[in-house]
Order: C-alpha cells, then structure tokens, then sequence
C-alpha cells in the first residue's frame, strides 16, 4: 500500500532541507491558519541563521471579481500584514491570479514554476502550504510539481513538502451559496457526463454534509456503483467529529454504503490508498466501463491524496477513468475557521 | 408531546436539539448495534428507560441518552491499524518491524490481542516462536514465579520468558483508559518486573489504548506516554460544577441532569444492590456520575461503569437502562496481581540463575 507521502515532524523539514535552497508557496486568505506556518517557517529559518538569499516565499493570491466580498478582502490584507516582520529576512512576491471566476489552471502552474525556476541549477526544497488553497488550485499546483519533476535532471529534483495547518475550531457555517455540480477536476466536466457504467466512489465525509449527498444520488444512478464514506474521528476533537457525522447521516444510515473511520490524516490517507490499490487489481471482462472517483470533501489534504493515488491507478491500468470530485461555485459567508491548532507536514514520496 | 408515557417540553426538545440527536444515535445504532440490548431499538429503550424515572427528572435523562458518545466496533476495529501506524511511525520503524520487535500485553483478558493483529493483517497469531503465550501481566509474573518455585526447567514457561524479554517494546493494549487505575497498576507492575529482570532485556514499555481520558492521562498516567485513537476530555463529562460541559445547550439541563445522577445514586436498589458492593467500595463513593466519578456519556460495546449509571444500571422491575451492561466484576475478590508480582520480583535472582543469565 502507496500513500506517496510520509508523515513528518514539523521540525523534521530543516533536518531533511539542511543548505538547499527553499521556495515557500503559500495562499494566505482571511483565515489565522493560512498565515501560520509561513509566519513559523520564515521565523525559524531567521532564527537558524538560514542565508536569506536562498529563502523565496510565493504568496498565491486568487482574485475573484464576481463573488468578491469586502470585508473578507480587507481581512485577508490584514494577514499578509502579520507577515511582515518575517518578511524582512527573504525575497517574497505576491502573485495574482484569478479565481473562482476565470480561473486558468496554467497561470498558476505558469506561477510555481516561475518561483520554482530561480533555482533550477541546483537541488532545492519546495514547500507548499496548502491549508487555505482552494482545492481547484491544489490540483493546478501538484500539476505544477509534476511537470517540474518531470522536467528537470534526476540530480536536481526539489524535495517537496505539502504543509496543512489544522485550525483550532470551526467558525459556525452560515448560508450555503451557489451550491452547482458535481464536477470532476480532471476532465472539467460535471461528473453526470462522464459516461462509466460502473462507479465506485470514495467520499471523504464534509463539514455541512451535503456534498456526499448530491454525489450519491449522481453515482446511484449508474448501472453499477459502490461507495465508501470515510468519516474523520479526531482524538482531540470529538465534538467537531460529531457534528461532521450528524451532517452525513444519510450517508452513514445507507445500507449500501461502506463506512470507514480514520483517525488521523495519515491514517486517512493509509485508508485511501489501500482502496484504491484494491481498485487497481479488480480484473476486466464484465464489459463496463469502469471509473474510480474520489470526492475529497474533508480536509483538503486528501486532494493531494486522491491527485497522486488516482494518476498511479491511471498507470497500472489504463483501462480505469479516475476523476476527483468536487461541488462547483460554493462560497461561505463565514470565516470558515478560527485559529490554529497544529500543522501537519506531509512528504512527497514519489517517482515520476 | 408525548414519547412513550413521558410527557414532553417542545422548547426544551428544541433548544437541546433532541430530535436530531436522537435519531443520529437510532440510525448510528441500527446500523451497528448495541448487543446487550438484543435487537430492541433504542427509542424504544430509552422511552422505556424514561417510563421509569420521576417525571420531573425525565426530560434531563432524555438529555443525556441523546449526548451519549456512541463508539460501535467497527469504528474501535478500525482503530487497530491506526495504532499500529501511529506508533511504528514514531518509534521510526514499519508495522511489520513493529509486530516483530514486539511483545503484546493486554490489560483485562478480553480478546484485545487476537483483534489487534487480526485488524493489521499479522499472521500466526498463535504461532509460540512468534508471540509468547504471556500476554498478560499476571500470566507473566505467575511463569517467572513458576520457573523460581519449581526445580524442573518449564520449558514453556522459559521460551515465552525468553521471547518477551527478547522484544526491545512491550505494547501494553487496552480498549477504554477511563479513570486510568487498572492501567496504571498493570504499568507499575511491569515496570518493576523489567527492572528486576532487566538482565533478560530491557523492553520500552508503550501502553496502547483506544479510547483515553483527559483525566487519567494527567493524573495516574501523568508519567507515562500513551498512544490513544481517541481522547475526551471534561467537554464530555456530566460532574457538577463541570463549566466545561458542552454536551448541552441549557446550562439548566446540566444541573438537571446532576440532580437525575443523585437521585439514582441515592436510590436503595441501586445503593444496596449486592452485585455493585465491590465497585462501590472501589470507586470510593456512590457512584451518581459512575465509578470513580467519571461522568462520562461513552458508551462502548459493553456500557462502561465510569459512565454514568442511568445509562447502563439495569435491575428487573425497577431499572432497565438504555445501554444495559454486561458486568465483568461481580465479587469482592480481588485478583492476586500484585502478589505474584512481588513474588516474581523476589525470586528474580534464582530465575536468572535458573536461566543463566547470571551464575
């Protein structure tokens, strides 16, 4: 069983690091938590006396136009502020790029590589915090990485580090808005149009719940589907698990659904993998065509799971449609989250 | 509004968000059930368990049924593979240099130790060149004190000595860490056992549990490090005084509900009942809010007693609680742990001898 990424200790990235070269990409938005780590990082790189001049942060800035709301802008400017003491010690750039409206995955592949290239001679470290990345732009970016995988010498391939930061509660959800599609982000299509008979659904149970909903009634309605609902039950927060249960009750109450607690997010992602290698070894002949199709509905870093997981399905057999969904044009009108419990280091194990 | 005999407050039934909780627990229940009830559904028993509660008590009970924290089996299986992860992970090896380095204890014989390897896919579980047959502490202390006692060699008893000792960890398992004191005690035994033996080997001892409480992590486990899947705290805890309490919306369905816990407490049937002397005298008080006043609303595939009582106490004719407990102390016998552990000790220097470690 793959999970193509190995749990770390947060102070484990400089042992792993130690002189190389480091770019920090991170998307700081109205949150505590999307600031945290970078704040952290820089400080402590300050701190170990790290030369600045191998230091370059990238802060991913989307900009929407048509759900554009003022007080939530001004907030996230209030972030990026925070920073500025850490900021004297590296060279920083804020770069801009659309979204949700008229979002283009290449601008920000076109982005990271462009951070990226400043060390292109020699071995560096990159490290993405994706805490408050917008799933959409998560995909972009592990597309961004693989091709810089793919492009550079074997000797000079960055050492790459996704960083999510756990929040210390959840703000209390307001009004759902724009709730569209489910839609798949590898083919940019509503997963309704993609033509597999038989479905076979892995959904990571969300905060509100009825995200899974909308997708079970789309799988459903295949000639043949099976879905599984992984249901987070955190050691530290009960209370949060609880809700996250009462708000999947239906799925958890359907008889054809398997149901499937992690513990943690590694255990989450141990989880995901075994499925989806199982899903690898079904054999042909029934005559369907056949999809695997993650919805990675809770935390966020299960989309780096599902990108990894399903593209290494795609290779061992290419006779298997792999999608990862999600429900289009949703906004909150809240904060989302509220502080800043711990952050979660993840290392990027794999041969491309 | 009526439910069963019971009449019901609206307001409160809204304010507590009853109706969703209840139905969550139902629906949670009917898919993985609880067993000791026997297939009757669980608003049937909790409209049962209520019938026999004083009416101004009842709305508090239909309070606390509503926020128990229902922890079925499947989701604690699940919780096996996550353990062995978690720990492998921080000790830096993998799960299958774990099950090879390591000597399994279980805290009370309930079948932990099958599960566990069953869970992460360990073969040969019974396999003695694999897993000692000393699986638990007393089973441990018993063959050293065997071996010192005896003048022929326990072949048996020598190579499932020989095993454990061999293993650099010893993972301690358990299924509920509530008050900590059987966890505890089991901790200090071993780790005087090591320390007498520790010419054998000096394992790391890692107690195992899946399901911890605040409380006795910082109180009897201070000490100690333990791996847990799932840790409460006083957010989950029905005590008076408890301002940390958030499993109800109303700060006056707490105290309701502290008031419902005396007055079981304070009830004949429950104070006098002959198959609760022994934990009564151990818990040290009356149990309202459970053994060792845990005043917790956990319920696990058999109800524990540091839950509070209203949620697993059944007596025919006069209580019959939603979660019914099967009860695995009923005596005041006590078990001979801490003899054979000292006996073990004692006998330390003629084991090794015997053994040949030390001439």
């Amino acid at each position: 069983m793959r999970t193509y990424f190995d749990g770390v200790e947060l102070d484990a990235i400089f042992h792993s690091i130690r002189d190389m070269p480091i770019v920090l990409v991170a998307t700081p938005n109205y949150e505590e938590r999307s600031i945290g780590f970078s704040q952290w990082f820089l400080h402590t790189c300050h701190s170990q006396k790290i030369d600045p001049a191998k230091i370059f942060a990238q802060f991913l800035w989307p900009q929407g136009t048509s759900s554009r709301v003022d007080l939530l802008e001004k907030l996230k400017i209030s972030q990026i502020d925070k920073l500025s003491e850490q900021l004297q010690y590296c060279a920083w750039t804020r770069s801009v790029f659309s979204y949700p409206d008229d979002f283009n995955e290449r601008q920000v592949i076109d982005l990271i590589h462009e951070a990226t290239n400043k060390f292109s001679d020699e071995p560096f470290s990159l490290i993405i915090d994706i805490s408050c990345m917008p799933r959409r732009v998560i995909v972009s970016v592990c597309d961004a990485v693989v091709e810089k995988i793919r492009c550079v010498d074997k000797a000079v391939r960055p050492l790459v580090f996704f960083v999510y930061a756990s929040p210390k509660k959840y703000a209390a959800m307001r009004y759902a808005q724009n709730i569209g599609n489910v839609k798949g982000y590898f083919s940019g299509r509503p997963i309704h149009n993609c033509p597999s008979d038989h479905v076979t659904a892995l959904i990571f149970a969300s905060l509100q719940g009825y995200e899974g909903k909308v997708l079970y009634d789309e799988v459903r309605s295949r000639i043949r589907s099976s879905v599984t609902t992984f249901v987070a039950v955190s050691g530290a927060d009960y209370q949060t698990s609880l809700a996250t249960m009462r708000a999947n009750q239906f799925l958890m109450e359907q008889r054809d659904i398997d149901v499937s607690y992690y513990f943690s997010l590694m255990d989450g992602m141990e989880k995901l993998a075994k499925r989806i290698e199982a899903e690898g070894l079904v054999g042909g002949g029934s005559g369907l065509s056949r999809m695997v199709l993650v919805a990675p509905f809770g935390p966020k870093v299960f989309t780096l799971g599902a990108y990894f997981m399903l593209s290494n399905l795609r290779s061992v057999n290419d006779s298997i449609q792999t999608e990862i969904a999600h429900v289009s044009g949703f906004q909150y009108l809240s904060l989302y989250s509220l502080g800043l419990s711990h952050f979660n280091v993840f290392k990027l194990c794999v041969e491309i | 509004m009526h439910f069963g005999n019971v009449e019901l407050d609206a307001a409160f039934i809204d304010a507590e968000d009853i109706v969703a909780k209840l139905h969550f627990l139902d629906q949670m229940e009917r898919r993985w059930p609880y067993n000791p009830a026997k297939g009757v559904s669980l608003s049937e028993r909790v409209a049962c368990s209520l019938t026999q509660l004083p009416p101004e008590l009842q709305q508090f009970a239909l309070a606390v049924f509503t926020n128990v924290i229902y922890l079925p089996d499947t989701l604690l299986r699940e919780s096996w593979s996550y353990l062995a992860s978690k720990i492998a992970r921080d000790l830096g090896i993998t799960v299958c240099n774990l099950f090879e380095q390591s000597h399994l204890l279980e805290v009370d014989p309930s079948g932990l130790i099958p599960t566990f390897l069953h869970e992460n896919k360990v073969h040969g579980r019974l396999d003695t060149d694999h897993f000692s047959r000393l699986q638990s502490i007393d089973e441990l202390a018993n063959n050293l004190r065997l071996i010192g006692l005896s003048d022929k060699q326990e072949e048996g008893s020598v190579h499932g000595i020989r095993l454990a000792f061999s293993r650099p960890f010893w993972l301690l398992l358990s299924d509920n860490v509530l008050s900590g004191t059987s966890v505890a005690s089991d901790l200090s035994r071993c780790d005087r056992l090591i320390n007498a033996y520790s010419k054998l080997g000096t394992p790391k001892i890692i107690p195992v549990t899946q399901v911890l409480t605040s409380s006795a992590e910082s109180s009897v486990l201070s000490s100690w490090t333990t791996t847990f899947a799932l840790r409460f705290d006083k957010q989950f805890q029905v005590l008076p005084g408890n301002e940390d309490c958030s499993l109800f919306s109303r700060r006056d369905t707490l105290d309701g509900a502290i008031r419902l816990c005396d007055w079981f407490a304070s009830q004949d049937w429950f104070s006098k009942d002959d198959r609760l002397t022994a934990t009564l005298q151990k818990s040290g008080d009356n149990m309202a809010y459970g053994y060792k006043r845990g005043g917790w609303t956990i319920v696990t595939p058999n109800c524990p007693t540091n839950s509070l009582p209203i949620l697993w106490y059944e007596r025919e004719g006069v209580y019959k609680a939603p979660f019914p407990r099967i009860m695995s102390r009923t005596s005041q016998m006590k078990g001979h742990g801490e003899e054979l552990t000292e006996d073990a000790i004692s006998l330390a220097p003629r084991v090794l001898k015997k053994l040949g470690v030390v001439d």
